[in-house]
C-alpha cells in the first residue's frame, strides 16, 4: 500500500485512454498478498484493495471481504445499473476448492450529472461487501488464499478502464475468528449502509401513463424526500429531475418514463433512498393506465 | 431541423435532419427515404467505441451493410474542446488509419442532431427503415463492456435488426439500453 492510502500512486494527468490499447493497468500480481488486505493496487485514478472483516478463516463459518475503491477527485465508478453511461465493476474470483463468493453488494449510489447525462455510481471511495463461504471441511495449518481479477471502468470527462489482480492470504484457525481484523470496521460500516428490503408494511405501487411512473410509497408516515434508483435500464429516463411530493402516509415521485420503454413493465425495482440517506429495496407492481 | 410531435422511439418516424459530414456535403434524412439508415454515435477516445474499431468489428458491420444498401452514418457530436471532437480533416485521416467504411462521417459540434435523437453514449445506435420509421434504438450489442474479447460472444442488436427488417420481420429487439461513454456535447 502506498504512504499515501487514500490517494494512492497519482497519475500522469496526461495519462488518458489512448488508441494504442486499452491501457489496461495491470498492476504487478500481488505475489506477496498481506493479510487482511493491505493488498492495495494502483489503477487509473485511484486505488483499489481488497480487504476481509477477518484475521483468519474457520470451516463452514462465512465472513465478508469487500472490494475498497478510492478514487482521485472527480472521478467516479459505477453502480450496478450505471445509468446513462458506464459499466459497473466486474469481479473473477479465483478461490481454493470448496470456496464460494456471493455477489458484489451495492451501496447506496449517487446521481452523478455527465455531460446533461445521469450516470449512477460512486466518487471518492466505495467499499463494494462480497460474503465468502468456506467449505465445511479445511485442512488446519495452512494459509488460504483468495484471489480476485477485477476490472472497472472509472470516469470523469473521459473514461479509462481499470483492471487488477488482488489477493488476500488468511491463515485457517480452528474455533472462533478471532479478534477482527483492522479494516472489520470499514466492512461493518459498509455492511450497515446497504439498501435494507423494504419493510412488508410498506404499500409501494407505479401508475404509469403515458410519460410517467407516478411511484406511491406508503409507509404510514409523511416522508421528507427521496429519490428513486432503477435496477432496469430503460424504464425511466435517468437524467429527467425527479419529483418528490410527501403525503401524509408517505411520499409519492414522478419518474419520467424512458423512451427506450416499449412495453409496460410487470414491476419498477430498485431502490428508494430517503432525505436521511437511509436506502430501501423497493418491488412496485406497475400498473397502466392510459 | 423539422419539429416532430413524435417521442423518438422504435416504431415512431425517425425525425428529419441536416448534417453535414467530412467532405463539406450537406445530407437530410429525407433524401435517403427507400434506404434503412444507420446512426452510429461515435467517439474514438472513448474505450467502448475503441473495442469495436480495435477489433475491426464497427468496420466489418460497415462494409457488410453499406454493401447492402444500408446508409451509414459515423456521428461525431463531441463539442470543440471536448473529447473526441474532431476537425473533418484529422477525422479523414482516421477513417483512412482505421480503414472505417461509413457512408459518411457528419460532424455535430454543436450536439444538435445528437439531442434530437437523444443519443446518449458512444456507440448509440439507431435503425431507420426505408419507410423512415425508427426500428432499433439502443446498444451495439449486448455486451456492455469495454473488452474487444466479448465481441466474439455478443449478440448486435444492429445486425439482428437489420437482417429481420430486410426479412420482412418485425425486429424482436427494437430498444435496449445504449452502452458506452456519455456522449461529450456542449456543457
Amino acid at each position: 500500500m502506498s504512504a499515501e492510502p487514500h490517494r494512492g500512486h497519482r497519475l500522469k494527468p496526461s495519462h488518458h485512454f489512448t488508441r494504442k490499447g486499452a491501457l489496461l493497468l495491470i498492476p504487478f500480481l500481488s505475489l506477496l498478498a498481506a493479510p487482511y488486505g493491505v493488498a492495495g493496487e494502483t489503477g487509473p485514478h485511484g486505488t483499489v484493495d481488497l480487504i476481509a472483516e477477518r484475521t483468519s478463516v474457520q470451516p463452514a463459518r462465512p465472513f465478508w471481504v469487500g472490494l475498497h475503491f478510492q478514487l482521485e477527485k472527480g472521478w467516479h465508478i459505477y453502480w450496478t445499473n450505471p445509468g446513462d453511461s458506464g459499466e459497473p465493476p466486474r469481479v473473477k474470483w479465483n478461490l481454493p476448492a470448496g470456496f464460494q463468493a456471493g455477489s458484489l453488494r451495492w451501496p447506496i449510489p449517487r446521481r452523478i450529472e455527465d455531460h446533461s447525462l445521469i450516470d449512477y455510481g460512486y466518487q471518492n471511495e466505495v467499499l463494494l461487501p462480497v460474503e465468502i463461504r468456506p467449505p465445511a471441511s479445511l485442512g488446519m495449518g495452512a494459509d488460504v488464499q483468495l484471489s480476485a481479477t477485477v476490472n472497472w471502468l472509472v470516469c470523469r470527462e473521459i473514461c479509462v478502464p481499470g483492471r487488477a489482480a488482488l489477493a488476500l492470504t488468511l491463515p485457517i484457525r480452528r474455533g472462533t475468528p478471532g479478534p477482527p481484523s483492522p479494516t472489520y470496521s470499514l466492512l461493518a460500516k459498509a455492511r450497515a449502509d446497504l439498501p435494507r428490503p423494504a419493510p412488508q408494511s410498506w404499500k409501494v405501487t407505479a401508475n404509469l401513463d403515458k410519460h410517467l411512473f407516478v411511484l406511491h410509497v406508503d409507509t404510514g408516515k409523511r416522508e421528507g424526500g427521496a429519490t428513486f434508483f432503477p435496477f432496469e435500464p430503460n424504464q425511466i429516463e435517468n437524467a429527467a429531475p425527479q419529483k418528490a411530493s410527501p403525503f401524509s402516509r408517505g411520499i409519492r415521485i414522478d419518474l419520467q418514463k424512458s423512451d427506450q420503454l416499449l412495453k409496460s413493465p410487470p414491476r419498477l425495482t430498485g431502490v428508494l433512498v430517503f432525505a436521511s440517506g437511509q436506502g430501501y429495496v423497493i418491488e412496485a407492481p406497475v400498473i397502466t393506465s392510459r | 431541423m423539422a419539429a416532430t410531435a413524435w417521442a423518438v422511439q422504435p416504431g415512431n418516424p425517425a425525425p428529419d435532419f441536416t448534417a453535414q459530414d467530412t467532405h463539406g456535403k450537406t445530407h437530410t434524412l429525407a433524401e435517403y427515404k427507400g434506404k434503412y439508415v444507420v446512426l452510429e454515435w461515435h467517439n474514438r477516445e472513448c474505450p467502448f467505441t475503441h473495442k469495436h474499431y480495435v477489433s475491426g468489428n464497427m468496420q466489418r458491420l460497415q462494409r457488410e451493410w453499406t454493401s447492402k444498401g444500408v446508409v451509414w452514418f459515423t456521428v461525431i457530436s463531441s463539442a470543440p474542446g471536448q473529447q473526441g471532437y474532431m476537425t473533418a480533416d484529422q477525422e479523414n485521416t482516421y477513417v483512412q488509419k482505421v480503414d472505417a467504411s461509413p457512408t459518411a462521417v457528419l460532424l455535430d459540434p454543436t450536439g444538435q442532431l445528437g439531442h434530437l435523437y437523444g443519443a446518449k453514449s458512444t456507440p448509440h445506435m439507431f435503425v431507420i427503415s426505408p419507410a423512415g420509421v425508427l426500428i432499433y434504438d439502443g446498444a451495439i450489442d449486448d455486451k456492455p463492456t469495454a473488452d474487444p474479447n466479448d465481441i466474439a460472444s455478443a449478440h448486435n442488436y444492429v445486425s439482428a435488426a437489420l437482417q429481420e427488417a430486410t426479412a420482412g420481420k418485425p425486429v424482436s429487439t427494437p430498444a435496449t439500453r445504449p452502452y458506452g461513454c456519455s456522449v461529450k456535447y456542449a456543457r
